[in-house]
């Protein structure tokens, strides 16, 4: 097996311990983005001289010497993020040191490529781009997942062995579910956030995007900027929530993610218990206004005037749809917020876990990205920000884990949910969940990577 | 979907706001707001409505913890 479709831990005990010369996979892995990316979009630069710096200067970190890619929405000290947007309202990105950029560098990485990502992030799909969509490598005719498409598809077509999104209504879930990977959406606030472009936030979050569990506790590690433990969980206290979140998807989605939750009961011990929580009927709109209206000071009728038609439709007319959300809509999403951390603070009591589908249905096609669920035929943009968007609300940390592929061949995510600041409890229970199903999905390779 | 009256309100409501936000939106944008209104409106009409009274604040929010009288108990 090639060095480049090893794990990220793989790749990193490979060069710490002298068995791979880091420069050797530094050029295999342009090759290969040269030679696979045009396929999937994924990543929409690379900088090979600014790579080559860094690994000369590398130091000795835990993943010295390793190829990594970031999304689009991080500046680089050669290169401002673009959002995946020909324009911008206000003042320009500029590059500069991010925080996913230091943590990287300090932990000896090399950043190989900047990933492509949905428009300003603003959508579930990644069918949207200033760089032409994104594609997912188990069916390039379908979308990869946003915001952090480029992140999914990178990894999910072996171009790296893990990247750097970025989470702000499940915008690491979603392409990690519709391409097969695990993707950490951290607690709020653990893992770095400085240069970001929405300073402000109280919703976004940078987090890894792997092959697994043990890779995302690695890189999930180095964003934190302190060491992941890892302990064998042991009779877990699993919640499923009743209604819409799990009977409201593609029965096949259910399904799979059922087996899963018992597979998963099956290995470490415990019980399954449905539980609920309040507010949960308005979780999807509050937390989209929450998400949303923390990006509108920067937002003027000016401004929106000004973008043109290098940028999408669908965005121009969003941005000015923004500006006409009624105050009161605002207040009480966040009257919301307040009463579901409330709520789920009470439910954590009872429960280690909360779970259900990350995205109600498989990968929907590029060039009608919409989902048919028990309830009609929706956009995806519609129905997956009320499967993720309530971690993002209320802070706490989730995770996607594959647990199955559609009757497509698509990839099918279970989503978990832990209390703040228990994102390694999460780590160990995806461990458990994959060893459970025996790695079956983790190690499952697109028909493009194989 | 709303009904005709729903989509003649959401009509009236984008163009006057627009209208008064001196911001200009072509056909095919109104027609996407319209669209996107028609699968928003009821949620977040929902939530206007919403009787949210007996929720105690969070003063001083941190998202990165469990809410503070929780925390306490």
């Amino acid at each position: 097996m090639s060095l480049m479709d090893a794990t990220l831990r793989e790749q990193a005990a490979a060069l710490a311990g002298g068995d791979a010369d880091p420069a050797e996979l530094l050029d295999a892995t342009l090759g290969r983005i040269q030679d696979r990316n045009p396929a999937v979009n994924a990543i929409v630069d690379t900088f090979p001289e600014e790579s080559r710096r860094m690994l000369a200067e590398a130091p000795r970190g835990p993943l010295f010497g390793v190829p990594v890619a970031i999304k689009d929405e991080w500046p680089l000290p050669w290169r401002a993020e673009r959002l995946g947007a020909a324009q911008h309202m206000g003042p320009s990105p500029s590059r500069g040191e991010s925080g996913p950029y230091r943590a990287l560098r300090d932990a000896g990485a090399v950043i190989v490529g900047g990933a492509n990502m949905h428009e300003y992030g603003a959508g579930s799909t990644g069918h949207i781009s200033a760089y032409g969509p994104a594609r997912n490598p188990w069916d390039t005719e379908r979308c990869p997942g946003g915001s952090s498409s480029g992140p999914g598809a990178a990894f999910a077509a072996r171009l790296v062995a893990g990247a750097v999104g970025a989470d702000g209504v499940g915008s690491i879930r979603y392409p990690a579910a519709y391409c097969g990977l695990t993707g950490l959406k951290p607690t709020f606030g653990r893992s770095t956030m400085v240069g970001h472009h929405v300073a402000q936030t109280t919703t976004i979050v940078s987090g890894p995007l792997c092959r697994d569990a043990a890779d995302c506790r690695l890189l999930g590690g180095v964003l934190f900027g302190e060491v992941l433990a890892s302990r064998e969980p042991d009779r877990l206290r699993i919640g499923v929530v009743p209604g819409e979140l799990w009977d409201d998807c593609d029965p096949e989605v259910t399904r799979a993610c059922r087996e899963a939750v018992e597979a998963l009961r099956g290995d470490v011990g415990g019980t399954v218990a449905e539980v609920d929580f309040d507010g949960r009927e308005h979780v999807l709109m509050a937390s989209i206004l929450v998400g949303q209206t923390e990006e509108l000071a920067d937002s003027t009728p000016k401004r929106v005037a000004a973008l043109g038609e290098e940028v999408s439709l669908i965005a121009r007319a969003l941005l000015r749809y923004r500006l006409l959300i009624p105050a009161v809509a605002i207040s009480k999403a966040l009257r919301v917020r307040t009463l579901v951390r409330r709520s789920l603070a009470e439910v954590f009591e009872h429960v280690d876990v909360l779970a259900w589908p990350t995205v109600a249905a498989p990968a929907p096609p590029l060039e009608n990205p919409t989902v048919e669920v028990p309830s009609g035929t929706y956009p995806a943009d519609y129905v997956n920000p009320r499967q993720a968007g309530i971690a993002n609300l209320a802070g706490v940390p989730a995770i996607s884990v594959p647990v199955a592929r559609s009757s497509d061949g698509l990839p099918i995510g279970l989503q978990l949910l832990a209390p703040w600041g228990r994102d390694e409890l999460l780590l160990d229970v995806a461990e458990a969940l994959e060893r459970a199903n025996g790695r079956e999905w983790v190690d499952a390779l697109p028909p493009l990577a194989s | 979907m709303p009904d005709e009256g729903g989509a003649s309100a959401t009509k009236t409501f984008v163009s006057a706001g627009l209208d008064l936000l001196e911001l200009e939106a072509g056909d095919a944008e109104l027609a996407v707001i319209e669209a996107v209104d028609a699968l928003y409106r009821p949620l977040t009409q929902s939530l206007i409505d919403a009787e949210l009274d007996g929720i105690s604040p969070e003063p001083g929010a941190d998202m990165s913890h469990a809410p503070r009288a929780l925390e306490q108990r």
